[in-house]
């Protein structure tokens, strides 16, 4: 004890206390930072089973947290944080937290749309023709905004609800020919089903898409002014047939 | 019983040739080589310290033969034996203190506190226990050769080798050198090898005096016959004189 | 026979220049390769020594090494993190540019920059030292007399240099890293926000613990080079003339076998893994 306090204090005043100090602290920081990431590195990896993903947008008219994520359809995760930057222009960062059960390439694009015409948005991802390297946790990925699907969806609606208020004038005026009304709505039915199904399957071509949609409004445009124009023609006319 | 160091019949080629050594210096014996420059005492303390290992022969320590001792077996007759040698080889960045305690911290058993008590009386021995905090730049060439002559004793060395080691240093200094030098002269079961070109000054201290030339041993004697021998090569040297069997240059 | 030898003087002058180069160059490595074995062979003398003699010098060492370098590498991590930023703002497209930072500070900084200027710091600063110290020990017999004294000068000098150079440039190199890292974030603050949490999101997950590993081995690797060849070069002078020769020998060639390793480091790590 005697001579351990000697050798203690013999050191301390050679100045050999401070060094070992300093010393310590100069080796032991970066060790502990290197252990720490190894630490955070292996835990992360092990513990979690999603990964976080970044997609710049420029406005975020559709996304807000919880939108869905989805490729092909499947729902991948979700969106857990939107949030603005202010440099160099105005724009917008979400994160999306999604499983790492598929996989994603470097290039992958992110394309907000909805998922049907009720407006439903989704971050749809989709991998590119070339596959590359796979997306890692922290990529940041471009999102692709399909707004004049949005528009086309509004005039759709427009419409609907124009075409609505047009049958709902014949159901008064005619009583009798409330089968053929029905049947009128059920096909429209059908063809907005139509739309949505183009909407999920043809994702692979938007210019598609927006050519099919102009197509039914053309056609949805047609139809109504030739109910405005002969009402009783047009609804009689599919009885003869 | 066997001597503490014996030379039989060793030669060895170095750039000082050496030829025929023997010798054995007894414990407690102090013996003094000398000769001219050139005569092979270079070679002889490399020998004595084990340094040059292409040798025929037999160089004994204890009655064991150094001839092919492996690296820790180096190591330990290095450990038995102390050495200062001319050019004093002080650690230039440790102090005194550190310099005298270098092996005791390298390889003794000693606690740090034992460490310290056998480096002060030492210095207080050697006197320069004032120094211990100084670096060898700060230390006179006197104080330096007595901090390398701690270093060379802290473990308390059954052989001591002093080659070369007053060179430079002022004849009172010297003298004051001397009672220190004495008490281990006089230890019975130490020895003390001393490798000079002045043999005058160990007259007090040695048993034996062996004088080399040419790498052979040409005189060999005890300090009355070193006095009053008439062998030529000796007498030459005493008288300082260049006429004589040695051919100085 | 005067004029054959003229003749292939002549004739043969390139192969045997290129001849005595590549014995010369092979004698080098073989007498370095002793001095290697002879360290180890040092190792069977450890089981006798106490370790605190050891233990003072290599604290010191490091002292000198490590923290005395820190300033300087504190500044030259700061001023290049923040040149390869703005090289990266300049001249990569604005194009998810967030996304690309961190991997271009991961890529130059922490698998390329960090260590390999750190170790030319510490040739630069210690390596010079440490064979200067190591040739005027040499010269004014302290080598000598620690072998007489029964220790091993290659236990003594070099072994705890090599610790002390290992432990340094591995510090140094984490603190470079981190230095950089921030700096360049903080200056790439004035042209682009990126969230400080993203910023080192991503540079975590940019940062892989391969890159760890070859961090982690090129400051072994450095550590171990830089003392060997210095105290090799440095126990070489015969004389005082030989001094500055060996010592600038020692900080070139530990300087190009550096960067040498580092290369087939890199090379090894980053091309052949390749998937």
């Amino acid at each position: 004890m005697n001579t351990d306090m000697k050798r203690m204090i013999g050191r301390v005043r050679e100045g050999l206390g401070r060094l070992e100090y300093r010393v310590g602290l100069f080796v032991l920081i970066p060790a502990v930072v290197v252990v720490l990431f190894i630490l955070v590195k292996l835990g992360y990896s092990l513990a979690t089973s999603t990964m976080d993903i970044y997609v710049k947008v420029n406005s975020i008219s559709s996304l807000k947290k919880g939108t869905p994520v989805q490729i092909k359809g499947y729902q991948l995760g979700r969106v857990v944080d939107v949030r603005p930057l202010f440099k160099p222009a105005l724009h917008f960062i979400a994160t999306l937290r999604i499983g790492k059960d598929i996989e994603l390439y470097e290039d992958c694009a992110a394309v907000i749309t909805n998922q049907n015409v009720i407006g439903d948005p989704v971050v749809e991802l989709r991998n590119p023709e070339k596959k590359g390297a796979f997306l890692r946790e922290g990529d940041v990925i471009e999102g692709i905004e399909s707004g004049s699907i949005e528009d086309i969806m509004t005039k759709v609606n427009t419409l609907l609800t124009e075409v609505t208020a047009i049958v709902t004038l014949y159901r008064e005026v005619s009583q009798e020919s409330r089968g053929d009304i029905r049947r009128l709505v059920s096909s429209l039915a059908g063809s907005i089903q139509n739309i949505n199904s183009i909407l999920q399957n043809s994702q692979k071509d938007i210019i598609d898409i927006i050519g099919s949609m102009r197509k039914t409004a053309r056609t949805l445009d047609e139809v109504s002014s030739e109910i405005k124009r002969n009402p009783m023609k047009f609804l009689f006319s599919g009885k003869k047939e | 019983m066997a001597p503490l160091l014996e030379f039989i019949n060793v030669s060895c080629a170095a750039a000082e040739p050496v030829e025929g050594l023997s010798f054995s210096i007894g414990a407690g014996e102090n013996a003094v080589f000398f000769g001219v420059e050139q005569s092979g005492l270079r070679t002889l303390t490399q020998l004595m310290l084990n340094l040059e290992e292409l040798y025929s022969g037999d160089i004994r320590y204890r009655g064991k033969t150094l001839q092919g001792l492996d690296y820790l077996g180096k190591l330990r007759y290095k450990n038995e034996i102390g050495y200062v040698h001319g050019d004093y080889g002080l650690i230039s960045n440790m102090t005194v203190e550190q310099n005298i305690a270098l092996r005791l911290d390298y390889y003794s058993e000693y606690s740090p506190g034992e460490i310290t008590r056998i480096t002060e009386r030492l210095m207080g021995e050697l006197n320069i226990l004032d120094k211990r905090k100084a670096r060898p730049v700060e230390l006179t060439a006197s104080q330096i050769f007595r901090t390398a002559y701690g270093r060379a004793v802290a473990h308390d060395p059954g052989l001591l080798i002093i080659e070369h080691a007053f060179t430079g240093l002022s004849p009172l200094n010297i003298s004051s050198f001397m009672d220190v030098l004495k008490r281990r002269v006089e230890s019975p079961d130490k020895s003390v090898v001393f490798v000079t070109y002045d043999p005058q000054k160990f007259l007090d201290f040695a048993d034996n005096f062996i004088m080399l030339y040419q790498g052979r041993v040409v005189f060999s004697g005890d300090r009355r016959e070193f006095r009053e021998s008439e062998n030529p090569y000796l007498v030459q040297y005493r008288n300082v004189a260049l006429e004589g069997p040695m051919d100085i240059r | 026979m005067a004029d054959g030898q003229n003749n292939g003087t002549r004739v043969g002058a390139l192969p045997v220049t290129i001849g005595a180069a590549v014995l010369r160059f092979w004698d080098g490595v073989r007498d370095f390769g002793a001095f290697v074995y002879s360290i180890f062979q040092s190792f069977k003398s450890l089981r006798f020594i106490r370790m605190r003699a050891i233990y003072a010098i290599i604290l010191q060492q490091t002292k000198y090494t490590g923290i005395d370098a820190l300033p300087f590498i504190i500044v030259i991590a700061m001023l290049l993190g923040g040149v390869v930023i703005i090289q990266g703002m300049t001249n990569l497209p604005k194009f998810g540019i967030e996304g690309y930072f961190g991997n271009l500070l991961v890529i130059i900084i922490a698998r390329e920059l960090g260590p390999l200027v750190t170790a030319l710091i510490v040739i630069s600063r210690s390596g010079s030292a440490m064979a200067t110290e190591t040739a005027t020990q040499q010269w004014s017999k302290e080598i000598l007399a620690l072998e007489i004294s029964g220790i091993d000068p290659r236990l003594f000098i070099v072994i705890p240099r090599i610790a002390a150079t290992i432990l340094s440039i591995f510090s140094l190199i984490i603190f470079f890293d981190i230095v950089a890292f921030l700096g360049g974030y903080f200056i790439s603050l004035t042209t682009i926000y990126i969230p400080l949490d993203m910023f080192f999101q991503n540079l975590g997950t940019a940062f892989s613990l391969k890159d760890l590993a070859a961090t982690i081995l090129k400051s072994l690797v450095f550590g171990l080079l830089i003392p060997l060849a210095s105290c090799y070069y440095g126990m070489m002078p015969r004389s005082k003339f030989e001094i500055p020769i060996f010592v600038s020998r020692a900080v070139s060639r530990t300087l190009f076998f550096t960067i040498l390793l580092n290369a087939a480091i890199s090379v090894a790590f980053y091309f052949t893994w390749l998937e």
